[in-house]
């Protein structure tokens, strides 16, 4: 596989992943609005901030359908498509036998991995 | 149609002082999210750096949050904007691959260091940036004339191109490698540390040091922007900077405003407009370091 079908391919990647990280978004958010869109807005929430959020929180909060989770679950998503096209680029590396670009991929790939998994 | 314009926003701004409903809230942002959007794309800074003043200026929205949102809306803006430019041959995925690996370390670092940092410090940062962005904005761009010889890391790795020009192909040869490097983990740092995709720097540190003609450094700085921002986005989602009730409208808004702003960019190369939009961004800057001293920021 040339360079030029690869980048085709992250070009499609990139694209799906933004529109399907939008559309949960978009669809957690509306959620949202037409649960508590008549709610007074806490301002308090907005000048503090407690709001922590997990990796593992998040898939609970996910799968439990809840309107917030959905949005997390979409802006996972968005961070996961980087991830995933990072990825290909190094099976790329990997097939041309080019060293050093294998190294700088999986370098990218173990930062943004461990930046997921970072724990406080 | 100005003065409807200009009318609605002064009520929005005095509607955001008084009680608000969450979806009011959430249209409001959504509205701003997109004029910051259209700024950033007109100016070619990007939605992240001018969505954070409005968040914290106007809606009075933790600095924190505001960073997450920005963020997240940078990704998906530098998404969207690779996915287009890739096919067009400009983008040197082996340059930007190889300072990449710089980029990120400086990401996951100014990420970390958000929280060691007071907010107070991290504004008067993201002004000076705002205040150098803008002068960006109006610097004049000048082709250089393309350079006989390669540097030896250039060579070593193959991170010489070309890019297409008039039905051509045009090379170019990269330099100065090693501090090009250095300075693009400092672009990433920035990166981590405010929310935004340092862009403006990483254009500016492949334009001066490495001399990339400038699409290919625009185009290659977009691809890297996606990657550098979700390296802090991990961390970022951990230290619970991101909330997703900011997050939503405010990404929502700066794709549809970037992704508009594009596209008039394509009708609009007047450096007049260049230069009051720069003044606006200096504004911002100022309205910031005035937050900070005498208001209520942190």
């Amino acid at each position: 596989m040339g360079i030029n079908k690869i980048q085709e391919v992250i070009g499609i990647i990139l694209l799906i992943g933004t529109v399907l990280s939008a559309s949960l978004v978009l669809i957690g958010g509306s959620t949202l609005l037409i649960k508590n869109g008549n709610d007074t807005m806490s301002r308090a929430k907005m000048y503090k901030r407690p709001y922590t959020v997990t990796i593992k929180k998040l898939w609970r909060d996910a799968t439990s359908f809840n309107t917030l989770g959905i949005i997390e679950i979409g802006i996972l998503m968005l961070v996961l498509t980087q991830l995933l096209r990072v990825t290909l680029l190094t099976f790329y590396y990997i097939s041309e036998r080019d060293c050093w670009f294998t190294t700088f991929t999986i370098y990218i790939i173990l930062m943004l991995s461990a930046s997921l998994m970072w724990h406080q | 149609m100005v003065s409807i314009v200009t009318i609605g926003l002064i009520w929005e701004i005095y509607a955001i002082e008084g009680p608000l409903t969450v979806l009011t809230f959430s249209v409001l942002l959504f509205f701003f999210a997109i004029l910051a959007g259209l700024l950033g794309a007109l100016t070619g800074l990007g939605g992240g750096i001018v969505v954070i003043p409005v968040l914290v200026l106007l809606f009075h929205i933790n600095l924190h949050y505001a960073m997450g949102a920005a963020l997240i809306s940078v990704i998906a803006t530098s998404s969207g904007a690779t996915a287009a430019y890739l096919r067009e041959g400009y983008t040197n995925l082996r340059a930007g691959l190889f300072l990449e690996t710089s980029a990120v370390t400086g990401a996951i670092l100014g990420a970390y260091l958000i929280s060691y940092i007071p907010v107070k410090v991290i504004a008067v940062i993201f002004s000076l940036v705002l205040f150098f962005s803008a002068y960006l904005t109006i610097k004049q761009k000048e082709e250089a004339e393309p350079e006989k010889t390669s540097h030896p890391w250039s060579l070593a790795l193959k991170l010489d191109g070309t890019y297409p020009d008039h039905h051509l192909l045009k090379h170019y040869r990269l330099q100065h490698v090693p501090i090009a490097l250095f300075t693009m983990g400092f672009a990433g740092l920035l990166s981590g540390l405010l929310g935004i995709g340092s862009g403006s720097v990483k254009v500016l540190v492949m334009d001066q040091f490495l001399k990339l003609p400038y699409k290919v450094a625009t185009t290659t700085s977009n691809f890297m922007i996606g990657i550098t921002a979700a390296a802090s986005a991990g961390v970022y989602l951990n230290h619970g900077y991101i909330n997703p009730a900011v997050t939503f409208p405010v990404m929502i808004g700066v794709i549809i405003g970037s992704f508009s702003g594009a596209r008039l960019l394509t009708k609009m190369h007047n450096r007049t407009l260049r230069i009051i939009f720069s003044l606006v961004i200096c504004l911002i800057g100022v309205q910031m370091l005035y937050k900070v001293f005498f208001g209520v920021l942190g």
